[in-house]
């Protein structure tokens, strides 16, 4: 039994990807290069990123051949489970976090911190994932998308409340992704869209005119059925009536902090100030870059957590677009080349937490460089393999062990 | 496993497409930024490198017409402490309550007293001594929290103080910065206030220049970047027509009056001296101002701000009567020799109006009339012009206008036209006009006016531009560019009037029995005119107009006294005076 068990993990890592690892080795050896250049005149506890991110590293990989070598079929077993548990961690911080903590996304026993939103993204896609496999329900009925939806808001909400709007968002993108694969009617998609685009449309009547008219279109098209047309296309029209008016009747410090949560840069003391010194970090690299541990911006330390969240900065400082451009080809590589075994794959389950955890690196991936380039506002998610971070570098090694896991047989 | 994957391809397609359009406008901002906005955000990267430190421009100075310096720039020291540095460092209070002899207490309260916010520097005490100074700047190391402040201020030459004419400076007022002539102005900047410090603002003013200190990556300055130091540029110098000298002798001589004197060149109309009494010391402005100085300034009832011989408006006095005499022969409305009995006061309807000599001049012509200051030979002219001819002659020769000196604010006086009637009497007869014939009643004139008007009697009718700036000396190009002034013929008035004024106001000095006899000065041509100005609030003011004929002397004078009682009892001795020293100091030089 046991020969065995270690037959099947020696056969597993005899399949792992070796390009993938390839690619993962580069970027982490650029990150910790980087890392080491954005905290070298630091004289705090800071100093020591570099040898934490080693040891990170180390420990990462362990985690990562842990994921890979994981038997499919115990997730599947367990994925309920997982989620119950995943759902109590993220609660569990509103319950012990003091009253002098503004937020509530951190787990803390003794000297490990935990942050379990981090670990909701692996169990969102091995719960999606299950469901997606071994739902009855027809694809083409619009009850094949309610209970992924709720598996996907009850999460999302609780971190949202946190609150931790940029892993939140992370979520939806995992349950659009996989929803999408799944072979879903694009239209279902559409009809979740819906009410988001009538509440933007809706500030403007022009807008909501043209919105409208075209919502009523597609939904025609797509319905024979004339009470379920009125029903979602009314739905539709009251959600972009009350939204001024709840918008209107709300305070203005509330308006400005909803404002502020999806624009901080409407916040120029603290955001504005971190976005326009990372512009002129980034575009003062130039093509060739100042050099290594030669950027100004990096070490005089105008960019806020440059070694964390602006990592990306500093490199564009000091390596220049030439090695920015390379770093963008590596994850358009590793990411093409991971949906592309989501698809070749043989089963369902392993196709569908290829693309989850594709898919969460993606728009982290997205959601950091545009953020730094002044794209997005800066909501503080770190760029994979390249940031400094124990807690996301695990979450990064155990989603390439889920992706890796998911292409062997 | 059990569900065979059916992901299918055109699904594969679409999510390949969205990574590529993810990718590629994350690609297309990264070359937009490091590519296209390149220049723009490396020269950014480079001035985060760098602190700016500005470098103050010393302003312009002044120099007299003999290019004697008679306002500099000189360094006052200011000892200033650091309010949140100082507060871990209770040692240094305790160093300077030894040196200065003050309880700590007193000083901490002077602190507060001054201090803006717990960040900035705060001054402890202004404009230190020098033996301070050095003690200060060797003990500096062990009174950690204090700094000396060096701070330019404005010297003025010993001999004469000429506040009203060279202003002062200080401080933007805050609300200026808003204004568009201001726009290159920035809080704390110090701009003119008053006199020519405001009114040459733009040339007096240099422009900063700016250091640039280098930071190192822990944000420590490592010194000065000389390569990219803007050096500022030193404000350009005025050369006043004011002899400092002259200026000098004029203060002192109304020292303890309240009035103006003003010394010109009738020809060229370079003012050689303007003293305005009582004056004040400008230098008190360029200090924080004490609440029980500035009350003593604004409030004082002698009013020292205002600079008389432009800002007050006084009644002139029978020196107007020189304008109906020059109405009357611009008309023909009578001849010079023309003559009226005064039996010392003229009735009109049932009021009565008197000459100064009550028991009267008898028979008189003009020429008498205007030597002995006689008010009937006035009253019974008056009557005979055209009262729209007689405002015409007073705006020619200056009256109701600015003359246009090169100082800010100048008054512009009253000349009572038929307009200015109706509005204040609606109803009004003669006899206001009796009144105003001998400057009296409604008429109001500054004695820059005055001089103006003198000016142009002396010069045979020359609209001179009366002004105080000579030449420009700019620094940068080397050179000195005189200022020019053009002064018109004026056309309305014929030499023939002026010599009969002129003829008129020789009497009044050389004239036997002219009112200003006794202020003759010999050899000088003396040619003037008193006036008394009745005073309902106290003594009479005193005023006096008056220049010399020679060629080599062509200076005017006018005198312009409060409560000075008469004309040819104060304010003509005050002219003699300086005639007497003037061509004293002319001929010690020559």
């Amino acid at each position: 039994m046991m020969k065995n068990r270690n037959n099947t993990i020696l056969n597993k890592l005899k399949n792992l990807d070796i390009i993938s690892i390839i690619i993962i080795i580069v970027l982490l050896i650029i990150g910790l290069l980087s890392i080491y250049s954005a905290t070298i005149f630091k004289t705090s506890s800071d100093s020591t990123a570099f040898i934490k991110q080693l040891i990170w590293i180390g420990i990462g990989t362990m985690f990562f051949l842990v994921i890979y070598s994981i038997s499919k079929t115990i997730l599947l077993e367990y994925a309920v489970i997982l989620y119950v548990l995943g759902i109590f961690l993220i609660v569990v911080p509103f319950f012990t976090s003091g009253v002098a903590d503004s937020t509530y996304r951190w787990i803390n026993i003794g000297f490990l911190h935990l942050q379990p939103s981090e670990i909701m993204k692996f169990i969102l896609i091995i719960m999606l994932a299950k469901y997606f496999t071994e739902t009855n329900i027809s694809k083409n009925s619009f009850l094949y998308i309610v209970p992924p939806l709720f598996i996907t808001l009850l999460p999302m909400a609780i971190i949202l409340k946190q609150p931790d709007l940029g892993n939140s968002l992370i979520l939806v993108m995992i349950f659009g992704g996989m929803l999408f694969s799944s072979g879903v009617r694009l239209y279902y998609i559409f009809l979740l869209i819906a009410p988001i685009i009538t509440i933007f449309a809706a500030f403007n009547p022009v807008t909501f005119f043209i919105w409208g008219v075209l919502l009523a279109i597609i939904i025609f098209i797509n319905h024979s059925n004339i009470l379920s047309f009125a029903g979602i296309f009314i739905g539709n029209v009251l959600v972009g009536i009350i939204t001024p008016v709840v918008w209107n009747n709300i305070l203005p410090y509330q308006q400005q902090r909803i404002l502020t949560m999806f624009n901080p840069n409407l916040d120029p003391q603290n955001a504005g100030y971190q976005a326009i010194q990372s512009k002129i970090a980034i575009g003062s690299g130039g093509f060739w870059g100042k050099g290594y541990l030669n950027g100004t911006q990096t070490h005089l330390k105008f960019l806020p957590e440059q070694h964390t969240d602006f990592i990306f900065s500093v490199i564009a400082e000091e390596l220049g677009f030439i090695v920015v451009f390379f770093i963008l080809v590596l994850f358009f590589t590793l990411f093409y080349r991971w949906y592309k075994m989501a698809l070749k794959t043989y089963e369902k389950f392993s196709a569908m937490l290829i693309i989850g955890g594709t898919t969460t690196l993606l728009f982290h991936v997205f959601i950091n460089i545009g953020m730094t380039i002044g794209l997005l506002p800066v909501t503080g998610k770190p760029l994979p393999f390249l940031s400094y971070g124990g807690s996301f570098l695990l979450t990064c090694f155990g989603l390439a062990g889920l992706i890796l896991n998911g292409n062997t047989d | 496993m059990r569900f065979q994957n059916d992901l299918e391809h055109s699904r594969f397609i679409i999510i390949v497409i969205v990574m590529i359009l993810l990718f590629s406008t994350l690609l297309f901002r990264i070359y937009n930024l490091q590519i296209v906005q390149y220049y723009d955000l490396y020269s950014k990267s480079i001035k985060n490198i760098y602190k700016e430190v500005n470098l103050l421009a010393p302003r312009g100075k002044m120099l007299d017409r003999f290019n004697r310096i008679i306002l500099y720039n000189n360094s006052s020291y200011n000892l200033i402490v650091y309010p949140a540095e100082i507060a871990n460092h209770p040692k240094t209070w305790e160093n300077l309550s030894n040196y200065f002899d003050i309880p700590v207490d007193e000083l901490k309260q002077q602190m507060t007293k001054n201090m803006v916010s717990y960040y900035f520097p705060t001054i402890l005490k202004e404009d230190i001594d020098y033996s301070t100074l050095t003690y200060l700047y060797e003990h500096i190391l062990e009174l950690p929290g204090i700094d000396l402040e060096k701070k330019p201020v404005r010297k003025i030459r010993e001999g004469a103080n000429a506040s009203h004419i060279i202003g002062y400076t200080n401080l933007i007022n805050p609300e200026k910065l808003d204004d568009e002539k201001y726009s290159n102005y920035k809080a704390n900047d110090i701009v003119g206030w008053r006199g020519l410090e405001k009114q040459y603002e733009s040339i007096l003013r240099g422009i900063d220049g700016t250091k640039y200190m280098k930071i190192n990556a822990i944000g420590q300055n490592i010194g000065e970047e000389y390569s990219m130091r803007i050096e500022p540029q030193s404000g350009n110098d005025l050369i006043l027509t004011i002899d400092w000298d002259l200026q000098g002798f004029v203060e002192s001589v109304i020292k303890d009056t309240s009035g103006a004197v003003i010394v010109m060149n009738y020809k060229s109309g370079e003012v050689l001296a303007m003293a305005s009494m009582p004056d004040f010391n400008p230098e008190i402005f360029q200090k924080k101002i004490s609440p029980e100085n500035w009350t003593n300034i604004i409030f004082s009832p002698k009013y020292p701000l205002v600079n008389r011989a432009i800002h007050a408006e006084y009644a002139p006095g029978s020196v107007f009567k020189l304008v109906a005499v020059i109405t009357s022969q611009e008309n023909a409305v009578v001849s010079p020799y023309y003559s009226t009995v005064c039996n010392g006061s003229y009735k009109l309807g049932r009021r009565r109006f008197y000459c100064w000599n009550r028991s009267g001049h008898g028979t008189e012509n003009m020429f008498d009339a205007i030597a002995h200051s006689c008010n009937v030979y006035f009253y019974k002219l008056m009557l005979k012009l055209d009262f729209d001819e007689w405002i015409k002659y007073s705006k020619i020769l200056g009256f109701g206008k600015k003359t246009n000196i090169d100082l800010p604010d100048e008054k512009i006086g009253i000349v009572p036209d038929r307009e200015y009637m109706k509005k204040t009497y609606g109803r009004w007869s003669k006899g206001h006009l009796l009144n105003f014939v001998i400057g009296q009643g409604d008429v109001l004139t500054t004695p820059i006016q005055l001089a103006k008007y003198v000016s142009i009697i002396a010069s045979g009718g020359y609209d001179i531009q009366p002004h105080l700036l000579k030449a420009i000396y700019y620094h940068k190009k080397n050179e000195t560019v005189n200022k020019k002034y053009e002064h018109k013929k004026i056309d309305e008035i014929s030499e023939h009037s002026l010599s009969i004024v002129r003829e008129g106001m020789r009497r009044v000095v050389q004239g036997e029995t002219g009112t200003a006899r006794y202020s003759n000065v010999e050899n000088l041509d003396i040619h003037g005119k008193t006036g008394t100005v009745q005073n309902p609030h106290g003594k009479d003011h005193a005023s006096f107009i008056s220049f010399s004929g020679r060629e080599d002397f062509p200076y005017a004078i006018v005198v312009f006294i409060e409560n000075g009682v008469g004309g040819s009892k104060t304010a003509a001795p005050i002219a003699k005076k300086i005639y007497d020293f003037y061509w004293e100091l002319n001929n010690d030089e020559k």
